[in-house]
Order: C-alpha cells, then sequence, then structure tokens
C-alpha cells in the first residue's frame, strides 16, 4: 500500500488514504471522524478508477444517500 | 462412544470457555465507540490476552444489541489449540499437529436443522444498525466486523471461505476489502459475465471454520472441506434464504447476513487496524448489499481485535501450511516462526541443514505459497524461531551480506505493506544464517553445567548494598 495523508476540509481530522485512491483525485474520500465526503486537494489526477481497482468493467462509485 | 464434538460457537466456548480462561462482560458496552477496544487494550500482555464474552452491547441504533460479541478467540496459543480440537502446549507442537488435521477434508452434510435460520428478517426489514458493528483502533474509517465470506464460485460448485474486514455503510451497505485471491477471483468472475456475486457474511461460528478461512488452499479445493477438517466433523449446511441451493451456508452459524457482492459498483473503505499493526488505509473496495439476515436464538458474533495479537494468531492456518510447504520442500526444515507486527511478512525458517544450498531451496518454497511473504531468514535449529533476539544473535554472528543475502525483485507484494506501492510489484530477500556446512561452530560461551550443579545458589549469602 502506497499512503498518503490528508486533512478533512471540514473537520480538520487527518484521515490515511490510499495512494491510488488519491491519485484519481475525482473521487471523494470520506472522513473517518465526521463522515464528510471530499475531493483529496493537490491531486495530481494521474490515475483512473479502472486502473486503481484492477477491474475489467466500467466502475461507478457508489455513496450512501446521506453523504449527499 | 466418543463424546460429541462441539458443532457451533456456543457449544465450543460451553466445553472449553473454562480451559482457555474465557471472560464475560456483563456490563453494558459500546463497541462502536471504542469501549470494548479499550477494556481489551487493558487486558493484552506480550502474551496474549484472555477471550472475552461481551454479553450486553449497544448496536448502531442506540439500543441492546440481540447479538453477544466475542474477542480474542486467537490470542493465546492454548484457545487456538481447542478451537483445533488438540491439546497442544505450544506453538511448534501445534504447527506440527495441523497439516494433518487439514488434511483430513469432509464433504459438508446437508443438515435436518438450521439454528441460524430461526430468526430471519428478509429484504425490505433488513436493517445493519440493528447489529454490534465495533470501532477497534483510532482513525479507523467507521464501525466494522471481521467475519467469513462465504461464496462459491460462479462457474463450480466450489467453496470459498474468506476473511475480511467489512465496513458498515448504511441500512443494507457495506464496504468489503478483498485481497487479489480466490474470492477476489469468485467476483471477477461474475463481474465480468455482467452478474452479481451471492455472498453469505457468517458472523460467528465453530472457531476451526474462521481459520479454514485463512487457509493457504489450492484453488480447486471446496474450503467447506477444509471447514470439516479443522471442525473434525462435516460442516453441516443448508440453502440460503434468499439464493435457495444456489448457495448453501452453513446451519450451524451464530448469525449470517445474505446479500451480494455488487457489479461495477465500489466504495470507498477503510482506514482499517491490520494485522501488521498499521492502518491500512482507506481505499476502493467492493460494495455488498444485504439481503437478508438470520440468527440463532442469542447469537455470538466471534470479532477479531483489530491490529492486536488475536488478529495475527488468526494466520495460524497459513503459519502451518508454511512449515508443511517448506519442509516438502527440504525435509530437514524443523520449525517456522514470525514475529507480531509484520506477521508472515519476514518469516523465519530453522533447518538442520545437511547441505549448502538448502537455505534457499526452502526460502524459495515459501516465498512461491503465498503474497503475505516478502522477506525470509533462514537459520540453524539451535536457533529459535519465536524469538527475536535469538533470530538476531543468528543474523549478526552468521552472515556475511555479500554471500548470504539474496534480494528478489519483481515480487508480487502485499496490498496491506505499507512499503509496497499498491498493484506495482515488490522486493523482497533472503538472509541465510545457518552456518556453512564446512564452517567451524564457535564454542558458545556459557558457564559449565556441573560447575552450576556443584555451587547451587541456595548455598550463599547476597547482601543488598
Amino acid at each position: 500500500m502506497h499512503v498518503k495523508e490528508v486533512h478533512c476540509p471540514t473537520c480538520g481530522a487527518l484521515l490515511v488514504v490510499d495512494g491510488g485512491l488519491f491519485e484519481i483525485g475525482t473521487v471523494r474520500l470520506r472522513c473517518s471522524a465526521c463522515a464528510h465526503y471530499f475531493l483529496p486537494a493537490n491531486s495530481p489526477g494521474s490515475k483512473t478508477v479502472p486502473e486503481v481497482t484492477n477491474a475489467n468493467v466500467e466502475i461507478t462509485i457508489w455513496e450512501p444517500e446521506e453523504a449527499g | 462412544m466418543t463424546a460429541r464434538l462441539p458443532a457451533s460457537l456456543g457449544e465450543w466456548l460451553d466445553s472449553f470457555g473454562h480451559d482457555i480462561g474465557l471472560l464475560s462482560v456483563d456490563d453494558p458496552v459500546n463497541p462502536g465507540a471504542f469501549e470494548a477496544t479499550a477494556i481489551l487494550h487493558q487486558l493484552e500482555t506480550p502474551a496474549g490476552a484472555p477471550p472475552v464474552l461481551f454479553g450486553n452491547v449497544e448496536n448502531l441504533s442506540g439500543t441492546r444489541s440481540l447479538a453477544r460479541i466475542l474477542f480474542n478467540t486467537y490470542s493465546k496459543q492454548r484457545s487456538v489449540s481447542k478451537a483445533l480440537g488438540l491439546d497442544s502446549e505450544t506453538w511448534s507442537d501445534l504447527l506440527e499437529a495441523m497439516p494433518s488435521k487439514s488434511a483430513e477434508l469432509r464433504e459438508p452434510t446437508l443438515a435436518n436443522e438450521a439454528p441460524v435460520q430461526t430468526t430471519v428478517i428478509r429484504q425490505g426489514d433488513v436493517d445493519l444498525r440493528i447489529l454490534p458493528w465495533t470501532r477497534h483502533v483510532e482513525m479507523e474509517g467507521g464501525a466494522y466486523f471481521t467475519p467469513i465470506l462465504a461464496a462459491r464460485k460462479p462457474s463450480s460448485e466450489r467453496y470459498n471461505l474468506s476473511w475480511n474486514r467489512v465496513m458498515f455503510l448504511d441500512s443494507t451497505h457495506a464496504g468489503v476489502h478483498i485481497s487479489p485471491r480466490q474470492l477476489w477471483s469468485f467476483q471477477r468472475e461474475a463481474e465480468e459475465s455482467g452478474q452479481e456475486l451471492p455472498v453469505a457474511m457468517v458472523l460467528g461460528h465453530h472457531p476451526a471454520f474462521n481459520l479454514a478461512a485463512a487457509a493457504l488452499t489450492a484453488m480447486d479445493v471446496d474450503e467447506y472441506h477444509v471447514a470439516g477438517a479443522l471442525m473434525g466433523q462435516p460442516l453441516r449446511v443448508v440453502p440460503s434464504i434468499t439464493f435457495g441451493d444456489s448457495l448453501m451456508v452453513p446451519g450451524e452459524a451464530e448469525l449470517i447476513i445474505e446479500g451480494r457482492l455488487l457489479s461495477g459498483r465500489r466504495v470507498v473503505e477503510g482506514p482499517f487496524g491490520e494485522y501488521m499493526r498499521y492502518l491500512g488505509p482507506q481505499k476502493l473496495s467492493h460494495l455488498f448489499e444485504a439481503d437478508a439476515i438470520t440468527f440463532r436464538p442469542n447469537p455470538i458474533i466471534l470479532e477479531i481485535f483489530a491490529g492486536h495479537r488475536d488478529h495475527l494468531n488468526a494466520h495460524v492456518s497459513i503459519h502451518a501450511s508454511l512449515l508443511a510447504t517448506a519442509r516438502s520442500a527440504v525435509p530437514q526444515v524443523t520449525r517456522v516462526g514470525w514475529f507480531q507486527g509484520g506477521g508472515p511478512t519476514t518469516t523465519v525458517v530453522a533447518m538442520k541443514k545437511s547441505a549448502d544450498g538448502q537455505p534457499m531451496r526452502a526460502a524459495m518454497a515459501m516465498m512461491s505459497a503465498g503474497n503475505l511473504i516478502k522477506q525470509v531468514i533462514v537459520v540453524d535449529d539451535d536457533i529459535d524461531v519465536f524469538d527475536a533476539q535469538s533470530v538476531m544473535w543468528a543474523m549478526s554472528t552468521r552472515v556475511r551480506a555479500g554471500e548470504d543475502l539474496t534480494v528478489l525483485k519483481g515480487l508480487q507484494g502485499s496490498l496491506l505493506d505499507p512499503s509496497h506501492p499498491g498493484f506495482g510489484t515488490t522486493t523482497g530477500f533472503v538472509i541465510d544464517a545457518t552456518w556453512g556446512m564446512d564452517q567451524v561452530h564457535p564454542a558458545v560461551a556459557r558457564v559449565p553445567e556441573e560447575a552450576i550443579a556443584k555451587y547451587p545458589i541456595t548455598r550463599y549469602t547476597l547482601k543488598e548494598s
């Protein structure tokens, strides 16, 4: 695992994130402390969801309804 | 006439609870607020911790849960031994006995009764909040369970058991982290044909059932048969409520969430405290949708104390497999050990070497056994593979890096290894810390045994200054 550390923009809590997930940039992360969903700041946007999930089909990211 | 073996977790605790030092907590405890793991932390010692059954736990709705939770089932050797129906006194004895036990594969039997289906909550009424999901360690992504996922390979009748971290998402959804092994291949097979994969999330069964899920099993072996081997009796199965006989489920389980791993969907899940004692990061994991919850009266959820000894020792099936694998390559192998923290990432092999080159043969056998192993240290039989100080003594005194260190590039790594860059390859090593066959072994500096016997300390007066 290649790890990145980011801070929740809402509550400031530290979140440990997989480097691949961080580098996608368009997938929202979920704060462990306040459950707020947010896009990672400063992501290079250098990876795609299929690359990171190693999937052979189109992947849609699911979020719970309360994620807003 | 032999006594009937325990078939369920409750029966196992009734039979062995006293023997394994089971503690019970009947005070109200909220596992979703770190209350259970705070108690467990204070019971942890370097030698492990006792199993603890929490009888009055809060669910995610803030009311008393219908289930109890058991932690630390695997924290001590004695408890693991009893899980396997063995009477081993040491880890070495247990690891020696386990391969023959694992080899006694037993076909499951169709049960007449399914205690786990005593109560059934069907689609529409399912709410995962009624369960006592647990927060284990700080910075974890949410509330978790560590269940066994039972699934059938879509193109065959073969079942796989997989031990997974599962994070609560909402009333019918959970995120499931799956390593790229058998369950992963089942899910991919279903997904690539546009299908969802039916799975049974088993929260609590005889503790040997869980150990079958951690076994390094060949792709053509049905892990329901392995569960029968480790439990010492055939697994009793019944058709699932949701999928009928296309997904058979263990009838003696405590509680099962039936559902599907969705095709073409992923979800952010994590972090979670892993056996390497680091947080496994938040990542894109698989999405589970629940269809039914079934349970026996007063069920017990078997939960792992994440990131602690209970978690590492739950890998005992892999440990025993590695010993057997190394020994099949080099019969002179005597023991295989690892340490808390990295666990199998750095594995130590002891042998009574009879030819140079055997250490590398044994190490290569270990390396090929699974992606959890990155580094192998081979030592002589006089070194205790369970004692890091003893291993370091061999490393310090029997190794010349130029000759004895081999770096291995291009290895498949573990996604839980913090040094590993995701799906890329990793680099490992083998250290041969054995004496060369033509080397003179220097005498160990020690006081003569005869002198110790001749001059017992009880003969002398030791004055404090």
